[in-house]
């Protein structure tokens, strides 16, 4: 068991994604600083006061414990990402059991970075702890340490880590405890009558020699997040920050549920008008969050927004089992890595813009081509016995006839086939193409060019050519 | 002094020295073009796959496509998709798959001008793609040198068609033809490319649909389609 803790040690005030220098406030004292705030000497504990008069500009706002529990829970999804054993430990921290995991991301350095800058990109400083008891791994947290040597790290720590009331903590100043090395060298039986039972349990658990099981963290059901905004947002374009952290959310509980998606909702609340809905789609079953955050980018850059927003919330739709995909032997690349490239494409273009082609079986030309959204790996190959046209006209082009023969651009067309009949179509007379009664020719121009061209009871037609 | 001629030889077989009465010779990928009169003209004796290479014809229907059919068919499941971007018409599926050309892993892109530019240039930075086909009629030289260092960058046949009047305009492409219909095939004149000057176009009896000695044949129009309505 490696167990590595997460501190998000401003979670407080960077949960409210105000603007710096901020600071998260409870009974006018400082409870986290940002850090400008927190580079100009404020440090929790403070009074507020005392925190304005070192920084007139300071922003305070009012803790709002809720809203860190659902932001650590949304974290904990995020956790998914690498690893499915997460346990809370709130207010601010989780637990991360990555003995299992350090194979799939190549050692702890490459793992720790990837924690680092997810947490970065959402805005979140955080402190490690990395030890093989919960209980040490976030008290080491304290010191950021992930070294091997936690025991030797754990004995350096301070007292203060144990987070005891204020009488207990100046009963051990009175004593001369300063470390966790100075109390582990006493014996349990004493610690315990001074200091209540539970604490030679607690040096005991952290230690290993007791057993600490943590209750896992329970992927949800269905993912539905909402995150609250700090101020109303005006710009699409000024969302991703915020839907990112919902988006790094949604990818980390899909790969701890194994599921994968093709489409999910982001609704932006505004205050009086009913709610925008932006449907993110993807061209194949992905949890990637890079795909999801990108598509979304593509989304919002070309949004323009009906009033402002004021709440985010985001919906997986249809989650679907996906397998999880091995790692490629030899560096190979992978040549079907079109769909990221696709999504992108059609969150511009629009989806109907990018589409595959597969053959319907309706001997009407303007019918026998049906645009999928994505082709079939199985499509047949057979070959069909007259001529056709790689270029179908949407339209069909009117030719003038002269002395009895079409002429194309003022030059009379040379015929080289035999007329082929193609008729009917009554079953849907009422659509576009319906009933159609046509002799279908193959014609060369004098310039080289193959057409397919055709005559009707109207006159003469160019429908295709051979390109 | 003995040195010199012996450092000069070496010099000569350097992949990027190129001298002008000479093609030019890379270590880039070539895709054969299923006809040899052109591979003995091509660069490196193929088509080049990574690399622009710019198609300029006089109208739809002169073989434009028929003549790059042989390579696109070379190509296959692994190398990747085949991404036809902003097509002149659009596609008449039986007859692509007629040709053999695989529709499991053909996409097409609808986009025009500026966008269809910036498609490409996405779809080629994927890395997953085969052949680019991409019809660019309006487009710049700025967009073209973009796709160019794009597709220099790939394993990818990418063909730019334009019409035949931008021929005098320059391009980044480092392969230009020009192409023209005739009695007996295309006729391919190579504009530019990295080597002498071609001294005449070819002309190559490509696939169509029908054999070319139909062409000598006349066929007399039928009578016109009958006017009364079917009864079903």
């Amino acid at each position: 068991m490696q167990w590595l803790a997460i501190h998000f040690f401003r979670l407080p005030v960077e949960v409210l994604a105000l603007p710096a220098p901020a600071v998260a406030i409870a009974q006018q004292r400082i409870v986290a600083a940002d850090a400008t705030a927190a580079a100009s000497g404020i440090r929790p504990g403070q009074r507020l006061a005392d925190a304005l008069a070192l920084l007139p500009g300071l922003r305070p706002h009012e803790r709002q414990s809720e809203r860190e529990l659902a932001a650590l829970e949304s974290l904990a999804c995020w956790a998914g990402n690498f690893t499915p054993t997460v346990s809370l430990a709130p207010p601010d921290t989780l637990l991360l059991e990555i003995g299992g995991c350090l194979q799939l991301f190549g050692g702890l350095a490459p793992l720790l970075a990837k924690i680092r800058y997810g947490a970065g990109s959402q805005g979140l400083s955080l402190r490690f702890g990395l030890a093989p008891t919960p209980l040490a791994a976030r008290w080491l947290t304290h010191a950021d340490s992930t070294t091997e040597h936690w025991q030797a790290a754990l004995a350096t720590l301070p007292v203060q880590v144990l987070g005891l009331n204020d009488a207990a903590e100046r009963r051990l100043h009175a004593l001369g405890l300063r470390t966790l090395a100075q109390l582990f060298a006493l014996p349990g039986a004493t610690v315990g009558h001074r200091f209540g039972k539970a604490l030679p349990l607690q040096l005991a658990r952290a230690r290993g020699e007791l057993p600490d099981p943590q209750p896992p963290f329970a992927f949800p059901e269905r993912f539905v997040q909402r995150l609250e905004l700090p101020a109303k947002v005006e710009v699409a374009d000024h969302l991703l920050f915020a839907a990112r952290r919902l988006l790094m959310a949604l990818a980390g509980w899909l790969q701890a549920r194994m599921l994968g998606i093709t489409t999910c909702t982001l609704v932006l609340d505004h205050e009086d008008i009913p709610a925008t809905q932006l449907p993110l789609g993807f061209a194949s079953l992905t949890r990637d969050s890079e795909r999801l955050i990108r598509v979304a980018r593509e989304q919002l850059e070309r949004h323009r927004l009906a009033a402002p927003v004021t709440e985010l919330h985001l919906h997986a739709d249809a989650p679907r089992a996906m397998a999880g995909s091995s790692v490629a032997l030899f560096g190979q690349q992978d040549a079907g890595n079109i769909a990221p490239v696709i999504e992108r494409l059609r969150a511009r273009l629009g989806d109907a813009a990018v589409h595959g082609l597969a053959v319907h079986d309706d001997h009407r030309p303007e019918c026998a081509t049906r645009a999928v959204p994505w082709p079939d790996p199985k499509a047949p190959a057979d070959a069909t016995g007259s001529p056709r046209p790689l270029w179908l006209q949407a339209k069909p082009q009117a030719l003038h006839e002269v002395a009895g023969r079409p002429t194309y651009a003022g030059a009379a067309l040379n015929l080289l086939t035999r007329a082929e009949r193609l008729e009917s179509g009554w079953w849907d007379q009422d659509e576009a193409t319906g009933d159609l009664r046509r002799d279908y020719f193959v014609a060369t121009t004098a310039q080289g060019a193959w057409l397919w061209i055709y005559r009707d009871a109207h006159g003469w037609w160019l429908h295709g050519q051979f390109a | 002094m003995s040195a010199s001629p012996a450092a000069l030889d070496d010099l000569l077989q350097r992949a990027d020295l190129w001298r002008g009465a000479q093609c030019a010779h890379h270590a880039e990928a070539t895709l054969g073009s299923g006809f040899a009169a052109l591979d003995a003209v091509l660069p490196d004796g193929g088509w080049p796959c990574g690399g622009l290479t710019e198609v300029l014809s006089g109208g739809l229907g002169i073989g434009e496509l028929s003549l790059f059919l042989p390579a696109l068919r070379q190509l296959d499941a692994e190398a990747g998709w085949i991404v036809i971007v902003a097509p002149p018409a659009q596609l008449h599926a039986p007859a692509w798959q007629a040709l053999g050309l695989p529709l499991s892993r053909l996409l097409v892109v609808e986009a025009d001008g500026a966008d269809a530019a910036w498609a490409c240039e996405q779809l080629l930075g994927s890395g997953a793609l085969a052949a680019l086909l991409v019809w660019l009629p309006t487009a710049d030289a700025r967009a073209l040198r973009r796709l160019q260092l794009a597709s220099s960058s790939t394993r990818c046949l990418s063909l730019v068609f334009r019409p035949e009047r931008v021929a005098s305009q320059p391009s980044p492409a480092p392969l230009r033809l020009a192409l023209r219909g005739n009695d007996t095939g295309v006729q391919v004149d190579i504009l530019k490319r990295r080597g002498p000057p071609l001294a005449k176009p070819i002309s190559l009896a490509i696939e169509r649909p029908l054999p070319w000695s139909r062409l000598v044949r006349r066929v007399r129009p039928a009578a016109p389609v009958a006017r009364e309505p079917h009864v079903a």
